[in-house]
This record gives C-alpha cells, structure tokens and sequence, in this order.
C-alpha cells in the first residue's frame, strides 16, 4: 500500500482568474505546493489572448517557481466551447481550441491534457450529441498521436452536461473510440454525483486512470474546498492507498464566489486534506 | 396601491442554455410573458459559435423565431466578462481590442433584433493590476462604445455586478461613476436586485442616485446572492416591487434565473416564477 503526500497534490489556475498568472505561480509557491493542473483558461492561456500565443515564455514562468505541470484542463465549461455540438461550425471551432492544447502540451513538458464530454441540448436526441462527441474525440485523439500527448476523458455531472456523468458512459466511449492514447481523469465531485465513489473507476480502468482530481461537494454545488461539502476524503485517499495510485491528485475550486479570494480557500482546503493524508 | 404589470416581466434565457432556442421560446412564450431578455452565448448565438458570414442571418433568424410568438427583446445580453474572454478593460491591448470589437457587432446585433436595450458590462481589472489605470481603459472603451450606440441608434444598460466578477463596479456608487463619466443618454443604469442585495442597497438607493435614468431592472431572489426564483430565495423581492410600483416604474423587469441547480428543467423554473409573479400583491396581470 503506497502513502499519499503533498508532493503529489496539483492546484488549478481557474480559481485565479481574476489575478495574473505570476500571481497564482508565487500563491502556489507560498501554499506550498509543487505541482499545477494548468487550466486553459482566460485570461491566462487560451487561444483568446494574443494572435501568437507565446507559450514558450508562459512554460518557463512555470519552471522557473519551481512547479511541475501534471495536466493541462482546457477550461470546457464557462468558455464557448463544446465538442459534441450539433452545429458543424461550432464543433469544429471547439476542436481547433482543445488542439491548441494538445499541439503545446509538450512546451510544458507535460504530456496529459484533459478532455469533456461536450454537451448535448437535453431536448435533442442524446444520441446524435454522442455521435459528435466521439468523432472530435477521434480527430483529438490523432492529433495526441502526433504530438504524444495522452488524452484524459473525463466524465463530468449534470451541472456541466448530461452526456458522460459515469464511469459506464466513460468507458462505453473509451472503448468506441478504441485509441491507445486515452485514458481518463476521474473527479471525486462527478463521482459523488453519480452515486459512485473512486474505487468503482479504479476498478473498471485500472492504470489509465491519469490524474485523479479531488474536490468536495454538496447537492446543488461542486469542486468546494476540502471540508465544506459532504464528500468522504478519507474514503477516496484510502481507495488512493489501496489501488497504490501514484500519480498527481488535483484540488480543483471552481466555486466562483471563491474567485476573491483563491489563496485564503486553498489554504483551507490544502490544510483539511494535509490533516487527512498523514 | 400602485402596482406593476404582469407585461412589464420578462425572462432571460441563460438558463435554458443546455436546450435549444426554440424551446427556450415556446417556454417562455407559454408561461404567458412577452418579453425575452436573451442571452448571447453558445450555443444560442454568440460570436464564437457562428461563422462571421452567418451572423446576420441567425440574428433575422432569431428575431422571425420571436415574432413567431409574439415575444419581444426587452435587451440583448451577450456573454461578456462572467465566462467569456471579454474584457474592455484588460490591460492586454490585442483582449481589449478585440473585446471593443465584438461589442460593437453585438449592439448592431441589438438594433437588427429589434431589443430595446444592450446589455453593457465595464469589464474587470484584475486584482493585482493597477486599478486606476484599468477604470481609465473601462471609462474610455464605455464612451467610445456608448457613441457608437449613439451612431446607430442603439441605447445601452449597465448594472453593478458582484465583486469577484468585477472589481471596477459592485455597487450603486461605482455604477453612478462609471454612468456619470461616460455622461450620454445612450448609457443608463440597471438595477440588479441580487447584487444589490449584497451590496447592503435598496430600490430607493438607486432611485435616489438615478432618478428616472433607470431602465431596467434584473429580479431574482438568493440568500442574498444565487439567482434563485423568486420565492425560493430569502430577498425581500415583494418590497423591491413595492418600491418600484410606488414610483410608476413603467420599464422592462426581467426575472434573471441564473442558478445551474435549474439548469436540468428551466421550463419548470419559468413557471414557478410566472406562478410567484402571478400571486404577488404588487403585481397585475394585464
């Protein structure tokens, strides 16, 4: 049974996106923590921000706080962005910004990048939304290929979309999409929706799990900091423990009443999870 | 005692962003309102899911949808600075650029739909940039996009916001400064009950500060804050009305469901907040 440390703990720049990007490297760096999930976000890193986006200056301001980028999350929720969309136009722009990702992952020697379901209307039939979604998880999954990046599914709640909210539907499109290079991400919060808990995933995926993100939630609200919702950390470390899960765990917070004040709740957070991993 | 009508109500679209727009409108349309306070983000319309050659046609579209119900566009509320990468005020020139544009595409989106308002926003500064110099960028985008409202005919609102999502103006007293630079018709105030509720404000606060220069009102209910519908919140939602209907409020008020914990049947949503509107003392159906 391995143990779980800090060193493998990640935090998202979401939660700082009302601060600049050195802001949230010297936060990290004061919370102390080693790792980031780099979030695809504005106004840190989207194809939004500049006509060439300079990626390599951005991966050296990493490096240079000391912090390892153990996935990039292309922020897939709030920005206009979804790859099963019905419209041919949209789905195709959405697939161009997640190759923004994909095609710069390897600028920060990082080599997972994190990929949603899409959305479907929930007055259409699901089937067809599916039916894009996994033809833009193909057409990513050959632009992995080329630039050897793993693409990490992830299932998500209703709160984001209805199309692929457990770990069933997550592998019912890993096995249609049939490629080597997907692997998936599994939340603790989308897990907790379902009505399913860590070890379910671990069972049905095993090693391609790539990053496991942790987050706490409540009925109507999720990805809260540690303490606030009603998960059962200790439930999901010992699953973490028990399936000797080596990998990074992302605290992920984007609540975004939180974006005030990020650091005071990652803080916070970090500070009930350290209680519960030692 | 004076009261509001049932047809000065609207409801915004945001909520039924996981449906498509004709149901949106035939939800709306049915719960008996006339007004559509709509939303601008994917994948109804916004710039970022319609091919720049398309957007005149969806935005006839749009509009031959609504008149198909009878439904009006009290305002256009695009997407802007909560999700979107839309920024007057970033101190990143190809951001802001870029941001002054698409406003400008989106109030002459609003004069072809026929709304009677756009829904402007002041953008953010972040919180450790300078502020002063980011307000100058926010004041100086407002004016040149209020005079190119003004060119074709477009009038805009604006409404404090909540400070996470805007630092340059989260309560009555920022929002009046911001109206008072830019100083034209075609910019006024809106009130936002929930984050005036936040804020520690009320009607009268706003009246007094505005007098008749508001134009708009956005109503939900929340603990203080949420977007919740009206009556599943703990806001004094009736004595806002009250106030409001005290002082002739004849414009537009839309009841801004913003909450994803109604995403899933936004329809449901709608009605139980035509329901509530419909039993209000304050409020006639006409």
């Amino acid at each position: 049974m391995t143990r779980i440390t800090m060193s493998q703990v990640a935090i998202n720049n979401m939660a700082y996106r009302r601060y600049s990007f050195d802001f949230f490297l010297e936060s990290a760096q004061r919370l102390g923590i080693r790792k980031i999930e780099l979030c695809g976000c504005h106004p840190h890193f989207t194809m939004f921000e500049a006509r060439e986006f300079d990626t390599k200056q951005l991966a050296k301001k990493i490096r240079d706080h000391g912090l390892v980028v153990s996935a990039i999350e292309p922020e897939q929720n709030f920005l206009p962005i979804n790859i099963a969309a019905l419209d041919g136009y949209f789905r195709k722009q959405s697939v161009r910004q997640l190759a923004f990702f994909i095609e710069r992952a390897r600028y920060f020697d990082c080599d997972k990048v994190i990929v949603y379901p899409g959305k479907a209307l929930m007055n259409h039939p699901h089937s067809e939304a599916w039916k894009y979604a996994r033809e833009s998880i193909e057409e990513l999954s050959r632009i992995a290929e080329k630039n050897d990046v793993t693409i990490l599914l992830e299932a998500v709640s209703s709160f984001i979309s209805d199309l692929m909210m457990d770990s069933a539907t997550l592998a019912r499109m890993m096995r249609e999409v049939d490629a080597d290079n997907i692997g998936c991400c599994v939340n603790s919060s989308a897990a907790y929706a379902a009505k399913e808990t860590l070890d379910d995933y671990f069972r049905r995926f095993g090693d391609k799990i790539g990053l496991v993100q942790l987050s706490d939630s409540v009925e109507d609200n999720e990805q809260l900091p540690w303490g606030t919702g009603l998960q059962d950390l200790d439930s999901h470390l010992r699953t973490l423990r028990e399936r000797n899960y080596t990998g990074d765990i992302a605290m992920e917070l984007l609540e975004e009443e939180l974006a005030g004040d990020p650091e005071a709740n990652y803080r916070e957070s970090i500070a009930y999870f350290r209680k519960h991993i030692d | 005692m004076k009261k509001l009508k049932f047809s000065q109500f609207g409801i915004m679209s945001v909520q039924f962003q996981q449906y498509s727009l004709d149901y949106c409108m035939d939800s709306i349309a049915a719960n008996g309102f006339q007004y559509i306070d709509f939303w601008g983000g994917a994948t109804q319309y916004s710039v970022f899911d319609t091919p720049p050659d398309q957007r005149h046609r969806r935005v006839c579209e749009i509009r031959e949808m609504m008149e198909k119900r009878n439904l009006k566009m009290s305002i256009f509320t695009a997407e802007q600075i909560c999700l979107y990468p839309i920024n007057i005020a970033s101190s990143n020139e190809y951001v802001r650029g870029n941001s002054i544009d698409i406003v400008k595409h989106y109030l002459e989106d609003t004069k072809e739909f026929g709304a009677n308002y756009y829904f402007m926003q002041m953008g953010y500064s972040l919180f450790d940039e300078d502020y002063e110099a980011a307000r100058k960028r926010s004041v100086g985008a407002l004016k040149e996009l209020t005079a190119y409202g003004e060119k074709i005919g477009v009038k805009s609102v604006m409404e404090p916001l909540q400070r996470y999502e805007s630092n340059l103006c989260y309560n009555r007293d920022m929002l009046k400064g911001l109206i008072d630079a830019v100083d034209s018709p075609y910019l006024t105030a809106c009130v936002d009950c929930v984050a005036m509720a936040a804020a520690g404000e009320s009607i009268a606060d706003y009246q007094n500060a505005f007098g008749d220069k508001i134009n708009h009102i956005h109503l939900a209910d929340g603990d203080p804050t949420g977007h919740k519908v009206p009556g599943e919140g703990t806001n004094p939602l009736t004595d806002y009305l009250q106030t409001l209907a005290e002082q002739d409020y004849a414009g537009t008020i839309t009841v801004e469901i913003n909450n994803q914990m109604y995403f899933n049947d936004p329809d449901d949503a709608v009605a139980k907040a035509a329901k509530w509107l419909a039993d209000c003392p304050v409020v006639e159906i006409d």
